[in-house]
């Protein structure tokens, strides 16, 4: 070995700490990045280390397990806030379907004690009212919250269209950067990150196969970056007023929505199809229920004029839609002495009969399901609130899962101050060595030419 | 497994907020007395409530129809006592119109007396309590009695609904008390009388004490039924204030908080909170970066 080679090998051992204080110290720096993964220095005997072959500490299982995690735990999150206007639509209080019922139902009790009262009457008219209003509104804030699913599930589309062609652009960059065998590290960090956003809206599946084999999927089946970063994206149809995810695959629109079970967009699907839905059909079966057999019963009765076969709501025509247009009916609205509070005309003003047989309805099994009005509305709300709970649990299980696994991340991944400080204070260490190589080197390379002399 | 700085500050961070929130809501259960304050709070819990607050408002309004029925009952029944009363000094009329000692002009001054209580006994029988007339059956609008004593009300009786499924009979037909149309009433036995009075016939105001007998029986056996219904309608108003009172009861069972729970719930969640506080000012800080500056 020359003296030549023993300078060269200081020069090597110079850059390799010097290469290896500087991935250290980007490792330093970079403690609290977002998505940042810690570069390891790895050596390679007799050609060191150089800043640019750092490679990036990153465990493949780990990441599908976090994509899966995190999109779990959008899923339950959105679902949840989704879900949470059901708390305030079915909450006893003032202007609550509840509350509109007790008056409602009272004031049938109170006609029947003054059937000829035109004061109870109009009270009666007016409880009438807020019952339909009150069904209108609880139908309304249904509607609102699919209304804001749906517009979150397009939001969410377009989030996801603009992460995959940044992705699909990165994924080019990568493969170009890469062809000299070295990691762009940046990129791949900028790429694993855009994943990670697109896992909070949808569920999707990394496959890599080799250094430039990147393909990203919609839930392990349909192409979303291909390999060559070709993007194919999602757009959004409309279907029964509700949006459907849809992706054109070899050509044809193919409906994915049944695909998007989690993230953020499966989320916002799954609340609106679910218990949104289910709390809608159920509170216009109860408004179809209602109104009909009042109907029915008022109908049978007779008016202070004599005559019968008025209805106290429209009649509706179907269960779909009948809280949302749950109004007093024309025959008695704004005439309380329509109201039929007596069974035979002969014997008006004071028969109370039908105003009787109406109060009896309070308790009387007839809605859906065998159970009163009362029944079904206090079962109905058992239900919101049951989903809003579920749902909570269910976010906080997710999240405490994507903790655990952010935290399995973090112990491969992230960055750690000590162990940064160790291997700075170590390549220095060997930095300091290497110079000392190359002085001993270079007084004995001076010693030699001074043999001549 | 390494701890990173990242996830130690960020299950700091959890920790944190997780005890926060245990605040705020241990806070609100403290402060407002309410543990299920909505639905997702204690699913069950909430619409067993719904059924109580229900139960509730009808049961009130039972009771509210049950003091109606009550006050037109009571009026009623003193409408009776005045008539047994009326019927009492009619027949000592009769009595002093039967004695052999009083003159014509004295039969004609009895007559007169008994003339007013016929139409006393009518405005009893067109008794009227908050706008009813209380022996009208269901034509309570209108006097029952027309003024030559005819019944022209119904014989339906009332009844009013104290809770769904739970009614009391609450009116009493005028004829029952008084006396039917045809002929055999109080009013036309005090005619009678009058008119035997006013004839000087002895024997003929005689006759109509026990026709005055007979109406008084009618009268005491209506009162009677009356006082049966009241006690029918007290029981009734009872229940419905039972129904009340429990469902009242039951809601606050069902949704408020117990105070002693509460804060106590509210003295941990402030501890969890100060001691997740403590554990952050305990975070190191630096490491060996600050042991190397």
């Amino acid at each position: 070995m020359s003296l030549l080679n023993l300078l060269n090998i200081g020069s090597i051992g110079a850059s390799t700490g010097q290469a290896g204080v500087t991935v250290a110290a980007t490792n330093l720096s970079n403690i609290a990045t977002e998505g940042y993964n810690r570069r390891s220095a790895a050596l390679r005997p007799e050609v060191g280390l150089s800043q640019s072959s750092s490679r990036r500490a990153v465990e493949p299982f780990v990441e599908r397990r976090l994509l899966i995690a995190q999109s779990s735990a959008s899923e339950t999150q959105a679902e949840s806030a989704a879900l949470q206007s059901l708390d305030t639509i079915f909450a006893d209080g003032d202007g609550s379907v509840g509350n509109a019922l007790d008056n409602f139902q009272a004031s049938m009790q109170e006609l029947a004690a003054r059937p000829g009262d035109l004061a109870v009457r109009e009270q009666l008219l007016g409880n009438a009212n807020n019952v339909a209003t009150a069904f209108q509104n609880a139908a309304a804030g249904l509607d609102q919250a699919r209304g804001d699913a749906n517009e979150r599930v397009r939001g969410g589309v377009d989030e996801v269209n603009q992460r995959l062609r940044q992705v699909g652009a990165l994924s080019t960059q990568i493969n170009k950067a890469e062809i000299g065998g070295v990691e762009a590290s940046e990129l791949r960090d900028r790429r694993d990150g855009l994943v990670r956003e697109i896992s909070e809206r949808i569920p999707v599946t990394v496959i890599e196969s080799g250094s430039n084999g990147f393909s990203l999927t919609l839930n392990g089946s349909q192409s979303l970056v291909s390999a060559d970063g070709k993007v194919s994206e999602l757009s959004v149809t409309e279907g029964n007023g509700d949006a459907r995810i849809t992706k054109i695959a070899a050509g044809v629109a193919v409906d994915v929505t049944s695909m998007v079970n989690s993230g953020s967009v499966g989320g916002n699907i799954k609340a609106r199809d679910g218990a949104l839905t289910e709390m809608r059909t159920k509170l216009d079966q109860l408004a179809f229920d209602f109104s009909t057999k009042y109907n029915e019963v008022h109908r049978g009765g007779v008016a202070l004029d004599g005559a019968a076969g008025r209805n106290v709501f429209v009649e509706p025509t179907a269960v779909a839609g009948a809280a949302r247009n749950l109004t007093v009916s024309a025959d008695v609205a704004g005439q309380p002495e329509k109201l039929a509070a007596a069974t035979d005309a002969a014997t008006l003003p004071a028969d109370n009969r039908n105003a009787l047989a109406l109060s009896n309805l309070s308790s009387a099994r007839f809605a859906t399901g065998g159970m009163s009005v009362t029944e079904a509305l206090a079962t109905l709300t058992a239900r919101a609130g049951m989903a809003v709970q579920s749902a909570g649990q269910a976010e906080a299980f997710s999240t405490g899962a994507l903790e655990q696994v952010s935290a399995l991340r973090e112990s491969v991944s992230g960055v750690n101050s000590d162990e940064e400080m160790v291997m700075m204070m170590r390549y220095q260490q060997a930095y300091s060595a290497s110079l000392q190589v190359i002085s001993v080197a270079d007084q004995m390379m001076g010693e030699l030419l001074n043999l001549r002399r | 497994m390494r701890i990173t700085d990242s996830s130690a500050y960020a299950a700091l961070n959890k920790r944190l907020s997780a005890a926060r929130v245990d605040v705020a809501d241990a806070m609100e259960r403290a402060s407002s007395g309410v543990k299920v304050a909505k639905p997702s709070d204690d699913p069950v819990a909430y619409a067993a409530a719904r059924r109580e607050n229900n139960k509730r408002a009808l049961a009130d309004a039972g009771v509210r129809a049950t003091e109606l029925a009550t006050t037109h009952l009571t009026g009623a029944d003193e409408a009776l006592a005045s008539a047994t009363d009326t019927i009492a000094h009619a027949k000592e009329l009769a009595l002093q119109g039967a004695s052999a000692s009083l003159g014509a002009d004295q039969r004609k001054d009895l007559a007169q007396q008994v003339r007013q209580l016929r139409d006393q006994m009518i405005s009893l029988g067109n008794t009227q309590v908050a706008g009813s007339f209380v022996f009208g059956g269901f034509k309570d609008e209108t006097p029952p009695f027309d003024p030559l004593g005819q019944f022209v009300g119904d014989s339906n009786v009332k009844e009013v609904s104290a809770y769904p499924g739970l009614k009391a009979s609450a009116s009493l037909p005028g004829e029952q008390a008084f006396g039917t149309s045809a002929g055999n009433n109080v009013f036309s036995t005090l005619d009678q009388l009058a008119t035997a009075l006013e004839n000087n016939d002895q024997a003929g105001a005689r006759s109509h004490i026990d026709g005055l007998d007979n109406d008084e029986k009618r009268m005491l056996a209506a009162r009677s039924r009356l006082g049966s219904m009241m006690n029918g309608v007290s029981t009734a108003q009872s229940v419905a204030d039972r129904y009340s009172y429990s469902a009242k009861n039951e809601a606050a069972r069902l949704t408020e908080a117990d105070q002693v729970s509460a804060v106590t719930d509210l003295l941990k969640a402030k501890s969890a909170l100060d001691a997740a506080l403590a554990v952050a000012q305990q975070m190191p800080t630096g490491g060996l970066l600050k042991s190397r500056s």
